[in-house]
């Protein structure tokens, strides 16, 4: 038979890495066929070589059984490739239609034809049953919105097969449905759709097909009903992934951080309310809520980052209100800001240089007093990179180099390295693939186990109740309650989430998340 | 106070911005694909003094404009190389080609001409054909023909920007040329056309300066007017009206300065009354906040054979 993409021996070298190792797929016409792999596993390299982006050192393409050779995107979209990337291509102060034309603009003379764009792109969506308003300005649709005009786009350029990096990262449960329906309708328009992701419950939901690769390299090719979820799990890490890590102790009921009446008031806006909290030593707690709720801010503010406009902190019985981060730093507080590569790393510096940022003054990395004791600075990094995993070809790597979940293990290592009494890890695991996901929920456990305290904000509620003992739910700025993990419900959790105080049972519960609710009630 | 000297501030406003708002809508093509142009003064006096070259060789004046051009062309070619093919830092490169073309044309001045003044050559003052008309003739004819072609150009790049599929293009490189690069546009081929069409009218700025304003190129007569035109583009938004305003804004502080001057006010010394443009445009530029921006002004975007 005749595949719509054939990629054989495909391989391609960068400065640090083997990033595909003579790859062989084959991907069926009017399939949907998912490549899965951790961060750094080379899927996103391999779709840029097949989209034209980049060009192979090794192998050869063929599409529909011909062979062909890319120098650009302008080759790959003329042979009916369309691409959806991770960041959306998107230009927000121009309306839809402006941004599914580009490249292809309908002309009237020399001039742009605005109105037969807004036609043209009406009639694509009509014909593909996808909702989209062409006239709007992308600034104003909503992510899942943006998506579909991603999705439009390559329909107008005529793509027959559609790559889709990492289509769900950014969409609420609500549009990851739609964008399932969307698939499924193309699928049965005749059109082949790729799907790179490494979330596996949406590869059971959208695929026909699964490749797996690792470490660049192709490690099998299975049809959906052939496998299952740990089985697809074991072929990405290579080996059984235990997500949560193990609580081997009661939390203690020593007092380790005490928040009294905090408040917070950005841009005229209060942002948190009168949040008073206690955290134990031994203890995780676990703030929950929509994204935006002031639990992130709450974080900060401990950390040291934001100064609270009324309220103080308490430390281990010392006052820490005024405190700056480097004193809080000093004093036992260890912090994994939200976002790595804006926040917690300097992205153009090496490994070593990032590990010891914040800590650059301790007596082990100085010299004389003033210097830098660069010696210490490397070994010290070698000791981290080994005893945290870093997957790195060395200590002087630039960060950026790195993949999400490797440079995540910095931001980690940094802070852990410190033993800290106390770790802020706001969304440590955001955008981290599962083998560092496992990494990090261990060593936030291990360091309970140990009697630490940790602060922990995360958007995933499957992951807030595995590590948390207590979990407190924000709502608009305002804490609604606190829940012990061990009695609490995904239902209870999620009514909080929204305001509501006092959850009744069978309530939450609605469209999609029925039955995954429903999953948990006998945990009750 | 009479109507007549509103008459002559009003033609003197004209002839001042002329210049700042044919450099400033060059600039806004630079700007809108993602270029910085500190350069703007450097292809400003190349544009002068090549369009002096030209006309004191051929006698033609109109033949001294398309060298202005030229000259102004070979000083955005070079900040094209250096910022889209090498991606060179753009201030450097805009900064290193100004302070290269002042030294450049008066080396070349003082070789040709013995003098860091060029002679009196034959040049576009005044429009003939538009003498002959009743009443506002002699006002209109009273100025350089380029003066109108900078009104065209405004008119043609507003239709351009906003009317055509590569004004289209211009504007979405200036945001984001990764998304204009996945799209199948050649964004480098983006890149280099915006920052050559700024050279070319830079070059025609330059050329009215020395061919429309006066007959002769001498040493330091750009005078910041390119510099003006970069603050143009920013306040006015990098849009041909929005430039066109403010280039008249900074001409009407200029022309208010002249005057003052001519008629010898309250002893305040000249110089400072020359400030006024320039401490004006700062004014302006520091009571804008929150502007509208370019997100991709200043980058850098290398082709794939220089990445890895």
């Amino acid at each position: 038979m005749v595949y719509a993409v054939e990629m054989r021996g495909i391989t391609k070298r960068f400065p640090a890495v083997l990033a595909n190792d003579h790859i062989d797929i084959a991907i069926k016409a009017g399939t949907v066929h998912a490549i899965i792999g951790e961060n750094g596993a080379g899927k996103s390299t391999l779709m840029n070589i097949l989209y034209g982006l980049h060009k192979p050192d090794q192998g050869e393409i063929l599409i529909n059984g011909q062979k062909q050779v890319f120098g650009s995107a302008t080759d790959a979209i003329a042979c009916g490739i369309g691409m959806v990337h991770q960041h959306f291509m998107l230009v927000p102060r121009l309306t839809v239609a402006d941004n599914v034309v580009l490249g292809k603009e309908p002309r009237k003379g020399l001039l742009y034809d605005r109105k037969g764009a807004i036609a043209k792109v009406a009639e694509v969506c009509s014909r593909h049953n996808i909702q989209v308003d062409p006239g709007k300005k992308v600034a104003d649709i909503s992510l899942g919105m943006q998506q579909r005009v991603e999705i439009v786009k390559t329909l107008y350029r005529g793509a027959e097969i559609i790559i889709l990096d990492e289509p769900t990262a950014v969409l609420t449960p609500q549009e990851i449905d739609d964008l399932g329906e969307i698939l499924r309708q193309l699928k049965e328009g005749g059109k082949t759709i790729i799907i790179i992701t490494h979330k596996l419950e949406e590869v059971m939901d959208f695929s026909d097909d699964i490749s797996v690769l690792r470490g660049g390299k192709h490690i099998a090719t299975l049809r959906k009903e052939a496998t299952d979820i740990p089985e697809l799990t074991r072929l990405m890490v290579g080996r059984d992934v235990q997500l949560g890590g193990r609580k081997e102790s009661a939390p203690g009921k020593e007092e380790a951080l005490r928040l009294t009446d905090i408040g917070y008031v950005a841009e005229g806006r209060k942002v948190l309310k009168g949040i008073s909290l206690v955290l134990h030593k031994g203890e995780v707690l676990g703030l929950a809520g929509i994204d935006g709720s002031g639990q992130s801010q709450l974080a900060e503010i401990v950390a040291g980052v934001l100064t609270p406009s009324a309220g103080s902190i308490k430390f281990q019985d010392r006052d820490i209100t005024g405190k700056t981060v480097a004193q809080r730093k000093k004093g036992g507080i260890g912090f994994i800001a939200q976002d790595r590569q804006k926040h917690g790393l300097v992205m153009d510096f090496s490994i070593a240089e990032n590990l010891v940022l914040g800590f650059q003054r301790r007596p082990e990395y100085c010299q004389y007093k003033i210097g830098v004791n660069s010696k210490a600075v490397i070994s010290g990094a070698q000791k981290r990179i080994k005893e945290y995993d870093i997957r790195t070809p060395g200590e002087s790597v630039r960060v950026s180099m790195l993949s999400g979940g490797n440079q995540q293990k910095v931001v980690v290592a940094r802070e852990m390295g410190s033993r800290p009494q106390l770790i802020v890890a706001d969304q440590p695991t955001r955008g981290v693939d599962v083998g560092a996901i496992e990494a990090i929920h261990n060593i936030l456990i291990d360091h309970r186990n140990k009697g630490g305290s940790v602060l922990l904000v995360s958007l995933e509620l499957d992951e807030l109740m595995m590590l948390s003992d207590r979990i407190a739910v924000f709502f608009d700025g305002r804490l609604m309650g606190i829940l012990d993990s061990a009695s609490a419900t995904r239902e209870q959790i999620g009514m909080m989430m929204v305001g509501s105080s006092l959850p009744k049972q069978g309530e939450a519960a609605k469209g999609g998340k029925q039955a995954e609710s429903r999953k948990e009630e006998p945990v009750s | 106070m009479t109507l007549g000297f509103f008459v002559v501030l009003l033609l003197s406003v004209i002839r001042l911005s002329t210049p700042m708002f044919i450099a400033g809508l060059g600039n806004m093509y630079c700007e809108r694909v993602g270029i910085l142009n500190l350069g703007a003064e450097g292809m400003m006096v190349s544009g002068a003094f090549a369009a002096v070259l030209g006309s004191y060789y051929t006698g033609n004046p109109w033949i001294g404009v398309l060298c202005g051009m030229v000259g102004g062309l070979v000083a955005g070619a070079i900040h094209a190389l250096i910022c889209v093919e090498f991606g060179g830092l753009h201030a450097i490169s805009g900064l290193g080609i100004t302070m290269l073309f002042n030294g450049v044309t008066k080396f070349l001045c003082l070789s040709i001409f013995g003098s860091t003044f060029t002679p009196n050559v034959a040049a576009l003052q005044t429009t003939k054909i538009l003498q002959g008309l009743p009443v506002l003739g002699k006002y209109l004819g009273a100025l350089s023909p380029l003066v109108y072609l900078g009104g065209l150009i405004a008119v043609i790049s507003y239709f351009v920007i906003f009317r055509t599929p590569y004004g289209l293009r211009v504007q979405m490189v200036g945001d984001d040329p990764r998304t204009v690069e996945t799209a199948g546009i050649d964004v480098w081929k983006m890149r280099y056309s915006g920052v050559l069409i700024c050279g070319l009218l830079c070059g025609i700025a330059g050329a009215y300066m020395s061919l429309g304003q006066l007959d002769r190129f001498f040493e330091g007569m750009i005078a910041g007017k390119g510099m003006l035109a970069v603050i143009a583009v920013k306040m006015g938004k990098w849009e041909p009206k929005g430039i066109l305003g403010t280039a008249l804004l900074l001409g009407f502080f200029d022309a208010v300065q002249l005057q003052l001057q001519i008629n010898g006010v309250i002893g305040i010394p000249p110089e400072m009354l020359q400030l006024l443009p320039y401490v004006a445009g700062i004014a302006v530029l520091s009571m804008q906040t929150g502007a509208t921006r370019l997100s991709a002004l200043d980058s850098q975007y290398l082709r794939n054979k220089y990445k890895f």
